[in-house]
């Protein structure tokens, strides 16, 4: 099996590893990194809780091949928090009650964080667009727009 | 699992079709991926040389002064909200943009879309109300065939070995044009279409005259489908209620649905396309009607 | 009572952090040094004698550890209630899915391959999906050991029911029908297994460890007590992590394999192979007086047990009683039987049968209501349980706010302005009642009630070691608010230890709506008992009499001598004054007046019953059938509310789930396959589909629970789905029976009712 040797930037971290063609990024993140915060929900795009950023897009890792990652900036939820200074979004999370069992959430925060970047002050309808690749069972999706709606005003 | 899968990011076209011919059936050309790793996880498609396009710059373009040439591999996300594109082809705007979710968009493409080959394409239907050819390059040369015979059957495209899909041209369309794209489906997001609708409509220059018409159907036939009997009847004429169920019926009449226990009966699909047609025809025409009277019918 | 600190406020997750940061570690997530991969090779067959199972091919594969059959595993039976289970299929697959070998390999793709290789010979045998027909003489058996597909019938009745529908105004009959709902949890079954010298320990993401390792310890044939489970964080459960077949079969693995082995269900596997909700028949005839009165009640189920049991003899009983503490039902009369087929396993799923029950009770009340000519809200009131009332079989209803909750929702979702004149055409409103219990002792049957420990360290920080577990739920937030509250103390400070059976006391973990009402008694007992220890060695240090210390505020205080001192303080001399013990308070909880059902199925059951209200309003589309929920307005009877916050999170959680279950889930088969086993076409509610949704608490301190609390959690689903049948009824005049109601159903439907329309207008002219 050929493999080929990447390297790109895992939150703001250089990065090499080595992989096969067919490996997904899921996979070298969670399996070969240990980033074990991008869950697997259902390997086929369906449910985004594997979503990352890759260059600020939200990609679903799970459909993502780990090959084609070669310069490319990674996000993760490992990286939101800054010197264990929570990131705006994970704050709001938290304060609004955007979580439950938490296993959707990383997911959901890198789909938030991608929509905050380009639209800062999303209508609910726009977060529901943004989000609606990330299917949360727990919350009901009430506080989860909420508190992605208040984010902004938390910075600082 | 295959021993030696090998990867590939050719920067040119050229040296795509060079890699495909090389390596035959085991190559596997890959834009997005979304459907090709799906294929793969599930066993409907063997592992092998993976050839990524999305390093082609020749084909992530969207360009053209009359009309526009859309590159295979431009990403959903950049059609859904290309300017050109929402200014004068609405329609193919609206489908990208209801193309499973955020996270497919940023990486699937319309060339895969459409190569998939699926009755359900959502980009098809527009593509076909617009007139759209296809661009596809081979070992011997570049070819161009409609948007409408590409996909031949579910899961069968008409490119032959070697060959890769590598651009859409759209021709201008007259200044009095409405476009609409609708996609049914029972939750508001994800589902696999059950039936999808693209109406192109242009007006006469000077009257509300229906000069052109173009109605697709996804998922309402084995391929996506043109209703040409439904075009038809609808120019030449003004557009009133009873016109438009008119030619809703006779929409309905050119498909050719079937029961899916998973997705809708056949009934209930032919009850949609019906009352979607009905409000996809008048809707388009209100949005041509939007493009003020005046000028001449060559305008565009 | 003092006015409450911490209790009754929204506090954030306790655990919040590592949620955040991604840092908590679920079941998928384990990862143990030397840890390998295992796969489960699966019947592709509902019904099959197995005749020969060859693995040579497969263990020649490199990098295969060990390849895994029924011939390798006692060949004892197992199961929470009817002992169905095997490790693999010995002899007979009994659906498809049914594990029937597994590999375990350095790597998954190596197990997969591998199990592709093995070779399994069939004999297919004649199936059964259906369970009515199941129940035929002539059916064939879905499982070649058992004497029928009949696995338990049940009959209760309570006063005179023959009687109750002479005396009606007005009698009515209805079949309903109930399909299966997956869990949908995000977050795969998964669970890690080593043994160490002789002894095992899991990993796993289970609601109930401890009813897990009794169940383990009948399949292994070792004495209760030898196994220990960690529970991993929770990505969901909604029932359906409270029975993991997976347990004993990866314990089986790794034994096998001599290393610990983790298996991850693939999506695919986990719709197939888990336990989604026990599907029903349910036959129901009501009678009501002329004034609303409901006189008499006769049911008939007919339950879907798929291929094994769990906890599905749990949940056809629940669905013939529980509902009977809803209204003030006197004349009942319920027959179930709960009957094999040869599809998956059907089991727990929030609600456990109530909500199937309610479905059908709550539909049924508005039809009622209508032919009496009385307004669906005062057929409920009429009706509605009382606080004080004692049920039909038995239940002490200490506290009860349904009446409440109904005027609640009423007057805040403009009910009656909403069903005058001048309405839209296709919208209509409807509305539900539902209970739940609260603590029931049913989950435990050998004691109800609960045990913990609360530690204080010397640092001050107060850690909860509690045997109940969290779910993902919020239990443990919960918990850390109870023990703030009697301790005095911030918030903050408290740390909820993960659940180690080794560790912690026995706990029942998140079944019969245990977790808040036992557990948080279990943990205040326990607080108390720490803040006794806390008195003591403070006393100690000070040398004076422990009635002259209090704690205030977190703070020790001698009340004679106004000396002041930390709790970390105290439990440091704590340790100094014992040879070394930490500051452990125990506190145990027994519940006292309850019961798990005599074998005459009366008695109380549960500590409290929650109430709710639901009105839902709901728009459709008359040419398409196309239905979207606009709105929910809940209220809620919890008694005192613990973290409204996390309240209303869980009523939020349980109106999609609900919404789902009225108008897009469903398992498609054929002959026996799931056909939508993803995430596409098995239709869960997404983030677009949200309707606008407020929750109202109306509840007041129940006496038996903890700070006077009730659950949540499981009654936050149950009005749903009939509250969005009523609403559609209000919009087209069409009473569905069985669900989903999907755009399709409601189309044909509006489509027959025009035909009944035209015909008679025929007739007539």
């Amino acid at each position: 099996m050929m493999r080929y040797e990447i390297t790109c930037t895992v939150n703001d971290t250089p990065v090499k590893f080595e992989v096969e063609p067919w490996d997904t990024l899921l996979h070298v993140l969670r399996d070969k990194l240990g980033l074990t915060g991008t869950k697997y929900g259902c390997g086929t795009g369906d449910c985004g809780a594997c979503t990352v950023l890759v260059d600020g897009e939200p990609y679903v890792a799970c459909l993502t091949l780990a090959v084609r990652m070669k310069g490319r900036s990674i996000e993760t939820v490992e990286g939101l928090a800054k010197e264990g200074v929570l990131h705006p979004l994970q704050r709001a999370f938290i304060e609004y009650g955007a979580l439950q069992c938490g296993y959707c959430t990383p997911g959901l925060l890198m789909a938030a964080k991608a929509l905050l970047a380009k639209n800062p002050h999303p209508t609910r309808a726009d977060v529901q667009i943004a989000i609606a690749g990330n299917i949360c069972r727990c919350t009901g999706y009430k506080k989860v727009i909420e508190a992605i709606q208040a984010a902004p005003t938390l910075v600082g | 699992m295959m021993n030696g899968s090998m990867y590939f990011e050719p920067t040119e076209i050229e040296e795509a079709l060079e890699l495909l011919s090389r390596y035959g059936n085991d190559a596997r050309l890959m834009a997005g991926g979304t459907d090709l790793i799906i294929d793969v996880t599930e066993g409907r498609v063997a592992e092998g040389h993976i050839i990524n396009l999305m390093s082609i710059d020749s084909t992530s373009k969207i360009t053209g002064e009359n009309g526009l040439c859309i590159g295979a591999t431009v990403l959903l996300d950049s059609i859904e909200h290309s300017p050109r594109i929402i200014d004068e082809f609405q329609m193919l705007s609206e489908a990208a943009s209801v193309v499973g979710s955020w996270q497919i968009r940023v990486l699937g493409t319309m060339g895969g879309n459409m190569c998939n080959a699926l009755p359900c394409a959502d980009t098809a239907p527009p593509l076909y109300a617009a007139d759209a050819v296809i661009e596809i390059a081979g070992q011997s040369g570049r070819r161009v065939v409609p948007a409408e015979s590409f996909i031949l059957a579910p899961r069968k495209n008409v490119l032959e070995p070697g060959e890769m899909l590598v651009g859409f041209r759209l021709p201008k369309a007259p200044r009095r044009t409405g476009s609409v794209f609708v996609k049914h489906i029972f939750r508001k997001a994800l589902d696999m279409t059950i039936i999808s609708l693209a109406v192109a409509v242009t007006l006469d220059a000077r009257s509300d005259v229906i000069r052109r018409a173009r109605v697709a159907l996804g998922s309402a036939a084995p391929t996506p489908i043109r209703t040409r009997q439904a075009e038809a009847v609808l120019e030449g004429n003004m557009l009133t209620e009873e016109l438009a169920r008119e030619a809703a019926d006779l929409v309905v009449g050119e498909c050719r649905v079937h029961d899916s226990p998973i997705r809708a009966s056949a009934e209930y699909r032919r009850d949609v396309i019906r009352v979607l047609a009905r409000r996809c025809i008048q809707e388009a025409v209100r949005r041509a009607g939007q493009h003020e009277r005046g000028g001449s019918d060559d305008e565009v | 009572m003092a006015e409450l600190q911490v209790v009754g406020n929204r506090m954030p997750l306790v655990d919040s952090n590592e949620k955040i940061m991604g840092t908590a570690v679920f079941g998928t997530d384990i990862v143990l040094p030397g840890m390998l991969h295992g796969k489960i090779l699966r019947s592709p067959h509902a019904h099959a004698r197995i005749l020969h199972i060859n693995t040579e091919r497969a263990k020649r594969v490199p990098g295969v550890r060990a390849v895994v059959t029924a011939a390798d595993a006692p060949s004892t039976r197992f199961g929470l209630s009817i002992r169905d289970e095997r490790f693999f299929a010995i002899d007979e697959a009994h659906y498809i899915g049914d594990e029937v070998s597994g590999v375990v390999a350095g790597d998954e793709d190596t197990a997969e391959e591998a199990s592709r290789l093995i070779e399994v010979e069939y004999e297919p045998l004649p199936a059964v999906f259906d369970p009515v027909e199941a129940m035929k003489l002539d059916a064939p058996l879905a499982r070649g050991d058992t004497a029928g597909n009949v696995c338990k019938h049940l009959e209760i009745t309570r006063g005179d029911v023959e009687r109750g529908f002479q005396d009606s105004a007005v009698v009515h009959e209805e079949l309903f029908s109930l399909g299966h709902q997956y869990q949908a949890y995000i977050e795969p079954i998964a669970t890690a297994a080593e043994w160490t010298n002789g002894r095992l320990t899991l990993w796993a993401p289970h609601q109930a460890p401890r009813t897990q390792l009794k169940v383990m310890c009948e399949a292994f044939d070792i004495p209760s007590g030898a196994f220990r489970l960690i529970q991993t964080y929770i990505g969901g459960g909604f029932g359906g992590k409270n029975n993991m077949h997976l347990c004993p079969i990866v314990a089986l693995l790794a034994k096998k394999a001599g290393a610990p082995v983790r298996v991850v269900l693939t999506r695919a596997e986990d719709f197939q192979a888990s336990m989604p909700s026990v599907p029903m028949h349910i036959r129901l005839k009501m009678g009501a007086g002329d004034d609303g009165t409901i006189l008499a009640k006769d049911v008939y189920i007919i339950a879907d047990n798929g291929a094994f049991t769990a906890s599905a003899s749990g949940v056809i009983t629940v669905a013939a009683m529980r509902v009977d503490a809803l209204y003030r039902f006197k004349n009942v009369h319920v027959v179930g039987d709960l009957v094999y087929t040869n599809k998956v396993s059907t089991s727990a799923f929030r609600g456990f049968g109530n909500t199937q029950m309610h479905f059908a009770v709550e539909s049924m009340m508005d039809t009622l209501a209508e032919r009496l000519g009385v307004d669906p809200i005062e057929i409920r009131l009429r009706n509605a349980t009382q606080k004080g009332d004692v049920t039909a079989h038995g239940w002490v209803i200490g506290s009860c706010e349904l009446s409440q909750a109904i005027r609640k929702v009423v007057q805040v979702s403009e009910w009656k302005r909403k069903r005058g004149p001048g309405r839209l055409k296709g919208r209509g409103i409807g509305i539900a009642c539902g209970m739940h219990i609260s603590g029931s002792a049913a989950a435990t049957p050998e004691g109800p009630g609960s045990s913990a420990q609360v530690r204080v360290h010397e640092d001050g920080s107060v850690h909860i070691v509690s045997s109940e577990g969290d779910i993902g739920q919020g239990a443990k937030t919960v918990f850390a608010q109870i023990a703030a509250e009697v301790l005095g103390i911030p918030y903050e400070n408290v740390h909820v230890s993960q659940l180690d059976t080794d560790v912690s006391n026995f706990g029942v973990g998140a079944i019969g709506s245990h977790v808040t009402t036992m557990g948080g008694h279990g943990i205040r007992a326990a607080a108390v008992a720490a803040r006794g220890r806390l008195i003591q060695a403070a006393s100690d240090r000070w040398g004076c009499d422990e009635r002259e210390v209090r704690l205030i505020q977190g703070k020790l205080v001698n009340s004679v001598s106004e000396e002041a001192m930390e709790i970390g303080e105290a439990a440091s001399h704590y340790v100094n004054m014992t040879g070394g013990s930490r500051l452990l308070g125990e506190g145990q909880f027994r519940a006292e007046g309850i019961s798990a059902p005599d074998k005459d199925a009366y008695g109380n059951v549960s500590l409290g019953y929650s109430y709710a209200a639901h009105i839902a309003e709901v728009e459709i589309d008359l040419e398409t059938g196309l239905i979207s929920l606009v709105r929910m307005v809940a209220a809620h009877d919890s008694g005192q509310v613990i973290n409204p916050m996390f309240a209303e999170g869980q009523v939020e959680g349980g109106i999609l789930q609900g919404m789902g279950m009225a108008l897009s889930e469903q398992y498609v088969f054929k002959d026996g396959r799931i056909q939508n086993p993803n995430f596409t076409n098995y239709r869960v509610p997404t983030a677009m589909d949200y309707p606008e949704i407020e929750v109202h608490f109306v509840g007041k301190p129940d006496p038996n629970g903890p700070f006077g609390a009730k659950s949540i959690a499981e009654v936050s689903i149950v009005p749903v789905a009939p509250a969005i049948a009523n609403a559609v009824y209000d919009a087209i005049g069409v009473r569905f029976t069985s669900l989903p109601i999907t755009p399709q159903r409601i189309l044909e439907a509006l489509k027959a009712k025009d035909r009944e329309v035209k015909a008679a207008e025929a007739e007539l002219g």
